[in-house]
């Protein structure tokens, strides 16, 4: 057992949360949020979850409990998101500068070395964050950051931990651990659970116990890790500094099908230009660009199209110009007349820092085309990320996507501020 | 048909043509060997549409004949019979299939109409030179390193064969660059090749070459127009398009006026650079840089990583300049270094953002040019 400490601090139905505090009627109603295009629940209120509503459920079958009920529903805003995200990891560094964030609503922090109750200590991190933002939180302590996340699942099932669980020091933690099932063990998706299931490990405590060499071949080296990880050896250490991304994808289901090439190049080029904003962003370049396009694969009328390509840049970049002119060509390359297609996505990779990209024998090294990036991104920060947009986007928005219940952005924008009267 | 040939033969010609066969083709054809038995030889063909090869054997024919059989599967068997053993081929007419028979075994393989067999025309190969197989094999091999894989520059991905003018000499050379590395190797002009148009050998068509050019001697026969180019040697002919596309224009990139001469031994730079870019590998990006420090005849190597830690490493080297720092890929670095077959090298700067050109000072007719990276 190690003597390190984490918590999991995990936001509770996060994008629910955060329609709330801005509409505190919503409070103690059903509400779900949609994912993009309006297609599946991806986050429920409690009161949602006790009408039946699984997550990751299209919304159209679920649409007759969504009236009856009169469940409210909400397409996704990420600007709202995003931003209630940042307000709350900064509450969290007010209290430690061991802190990782996970996701948009999850930061693991050290609590290492810190004295006193660390219980009193979650609780107290758990209220201001609450008190600062509205967003409500679940804590889970433990020795690694594997049990502090199947501790925080505990917090959150059982409302009598009161949002704060520890497994620090629990005596019967074994009788606890073969209470929850593999699958809600951090890092094991459904398949992996299901070719556990058929060895017969189906609880966290069987897991735990099993021979390493078992795990090993079931599960690999990564798998290992998790194990130790439950028997309280800590393996994944705090990542503070987010490492270096392998890939950045943007993709979009369409609002509507698409069947004409320029449409579908127009969307593409504004998947290839949000990309390559935030590569600039993390001071990257991108050697590979990839496109892919397909049609509705539940679509059973008509005939299903996949299809994708790459291509690398002999010179890294990450020049919107270039990028969304390349991925504009790869589109036409795969697009075929004759189907609907539904989704699109491009995806960079093969990233340099910027500065340490190989140089070209034979390309002429341009500093204006850097300066005009530069410019353009602070426009665009000033002013809003569509005010300065490639030409090839165009603006029909013919492929748009559906969000049909779309908070306004409360803290981003100055007229969605809200009216107190 | 009706034949007998040796399988060690058989074998050897096969694994020279096989390498052609494409395994997914748009034709069924593409993936067979066409076997033509006529008077005492037997002549093996194989192609991709891009590159043809063929091959002659000796074999003791009885019916003369042809056939087209899958050339994959017929490699497979005969490199597993005892070696040298005899194999009898008979082309079953009545079942459309060639039946193998050696000691034990027998086989029926099923065949392919050969009148589908693709034909490269050679009449207008016009232009024919002489060369020796080592120096074909040295302007292949010196330069083939740094053939570009880039589909969006597709003219650099092969080596480009041309004729030139170097201290008034007419030369061949062959220069070979994707970018960020480029080969150069020069050889005095094969009487015949003075009116040759410059051509890029793709990548594919260079290394089954220099696959068969392993197991010949003697002289290749070549022969050229500005789509084509044919290589002959012994009793293997390859013939292939060349890619059709400008070559740059490399001469613009090779430094004219690298004052900073470093001259070092190439085994003490060579181990220098292969020990400190066991760091130099980053997981996380591409980048493989390392840094060198040129001052007072010592060239110090580091290289840094956030995750493996750091490495330094020093050479004697003769430098009479002022202290120069520049970053390069250490693969890029390696390749070139491993083809200098001297002693000696010499490496020419300008400055930390220029071209970096490399010569092996026992060799004149052989230099690289290598961009440095910014680290």
């Amino acid at each position: 057992m190690t003597n390190e400490v984490f918590a999991l601090i995990d936001c509770n139905a996060f994008y629910v949360s955060c329609e709330r505090v801005f509409n505190p009627k919503l409070n103690n109603k059903p509400v779900v949020a949609l994912s993009n295009n309006d297609g599946c629940i991806i986050a429920r209120s409690k009161e949602a979850k006790a009408l039946g509503i699984k997550m990751g459920v299209p919304l159209f079958k679920v649409k007759d409990i969504i009236r009856r009920e009169k469940v409210h529903v909400f397409s996704s805003n990420y600007t709202l998101y995003g931003d209630m995200s940042r307000r709350v990891m900064n509450t969290i560094a007010e209290f430690t500068n061991d802190i990782e964030v996970y996701s948009i609503d999850e930061a693991f922090i050290g609590l290492t070395g810190i004295p006193g109750d660390l219980l009193k200590y979650a609780h107290k991190i758990r209220k201001v964050i609450l008190q600062y933002t509205g967003i409500p939180v679940s804590i889970g302590i433990a020795n690694t950051k594997t049990l502090a996340k199947t501790a925080n699942h505990l917090a959150k099932d059982d409302e009598s931990f009161n949002g704060v669980c520890s497994l620090l020091n629990l005596k019967n933690i074994d009788a606890v651990l073969s209470c929850i099932e593999v699958g809600e063990v951090w890092g094991i998706g459904r398949q992996l659970s299901k070719k556990l299931n058929m060895h017969g490990i189906y609880n966290i405590k069987q897991l735990k116990d099993a021979e390493d060499s078992r795990i090993r071949k079931l599960m690999s080296i990564n798998g290992l890790k998790t194990v130790f990880e439950l028997r309280g050896t800590s393996c994944l250490p705090l990542e503070e500094v987010r490492t270096t991304r392998k890939s950045c994808c943007t993709s979009r289901s369409f609002g509507q099908s698409l069947k004409e090439l320029a449409d579908i190049q127009q969307a593409v080029s504004i998947f290839a230009r949000r990309a390559v904003e935030r590569i600039r962003k993390e001071q990257l370049l991108t050697s590979s660009v990839t496109v892919f396009l397909r049609t509705n694969p539940f679509d059973k009328k008509n005939k299903y199209y996949f299809n994708t390509t790459s291509i690398h840049l002999s010179k890294p970049s990450n020049d919107t110009i270039e990028v969304v002119k390349v991925a504009s060509n790869l589109t036409r390359k795969i697009f075929k007349t004759g189907y609907a297609y539904q989704k699109a996505g491009v995806l960079l990779s093969g990233f340099y820092p910027e500065g340490e990209e190989p140089v070209d024998l034979f390309s002429k090294n341009s500093t204006i085309r850097d300066e005009l990036m530069v410019a353009i991104d602070k426009i665009n920060l000033r002013h809003g990320g569509n005010t300065i947009k490639i030409a090839s986007e165009q603006l029909s928005g013919v492929w748009a996507q559906k969000k049909e219940n779309c908070s306004p952005n409360y803290t981003t924008n100055i007229d969605a501020v809200l009216n107190v009267d | 048909m009706k034949l007998k040939v040796n399988s060690a033969e058989l074998s050897k010609a096969l694994s020279h043509i096989q390498g052609v066969v494409e395994l997914r083709h748009t034709l069924p054809i593409l993936s067979n060997v066409i076997i033509k038995a006529d008077g005492d030889n037997l002549r093996l063909s194989s192609t991709n549409l891009d590159i043809f090869c063929s091959e002659k054997i000796g074999a003791s024919i009885e019916v003369d004949g042809e056939i087209s059989v899958p050339a994959i599967t017929l490699h497979e068997i005969v490199k597993k019979l005892p070696q040298g053993s005899d194999i009898d081929l008979e082309m079953d007419e009545s079942e459309n299939s060639l039946n193998i028979k050696s000691g034990r075994s027998r086989f029926k393989l099923s065949t392919l109409p050969t009148d589908d067999f693709p034909d490269i025309s050679q009449d207008d190969l016009l232009v024919k030179f002489i060369m020796n197989v080592d120096d074909l094999k040295n302007m292949i091999d010196k330069t083939k390193f740094a053939i570009s894989n880039e589909e969006s520059r597709y003219y650099l991905n092969g080596i480009f064969f041309h004729a030139a003018h170097k201290n008034g000499i007419d030369i061949l050379r062959s220069v070979a660059t994707d970018g960020h590395r480029l080969a150069q190797y020069d050889m005095p002009l094969p009487q015949g090749a003075e009116k040759m148009s410059g051509v890029i050998i793709p990548k594919k068509t260079i290394l089954e070459l220099r696959r068969i050019l392993d197991d010949v001697n003697g002289d290749v026969h070549i022969a050229l127009s500005a789509s084509k180019i044919k290589f002959a040697c012994s009793e293997v002919e390859l013939v292939s398009k060349v890619i059709d596309g400008t070559f740059p224009d490399y001469t613009k990139v090779i430094p004219q006026n690298n004052e900073k001469k470093l001259k070092t031994n190439i085994n003490d730079l060579k181990g220098a650079i292969e020990r400190v870019s066991a760091i130099a590998v980053s997981e996380d990006t591409k980048s493989r840089g390392i840094k060198l420090i040129i001052e007072n005849d010592k060239l110090q190597l580091l290289a840094n990583s956030v995750s493996k830690g750091s490495a330094v490493e020093e050479i004697d080297v003769k430098f009479a300049n002022d202290k120069l720092e520049i970053g390069f890929n250490s693969r890029y670095l390696l390749d070139i270094i491993s083809e200098i077959d001297g002693s000696d090298v010499t490496l020419s700067f300008s400055d930390p953002a220029a071209p970096v050109l490399i010569e092996d000072d026992a060799h004149d007719h052989l230099f690289f040019v290598l961009m440095p990276m910014r680290i």
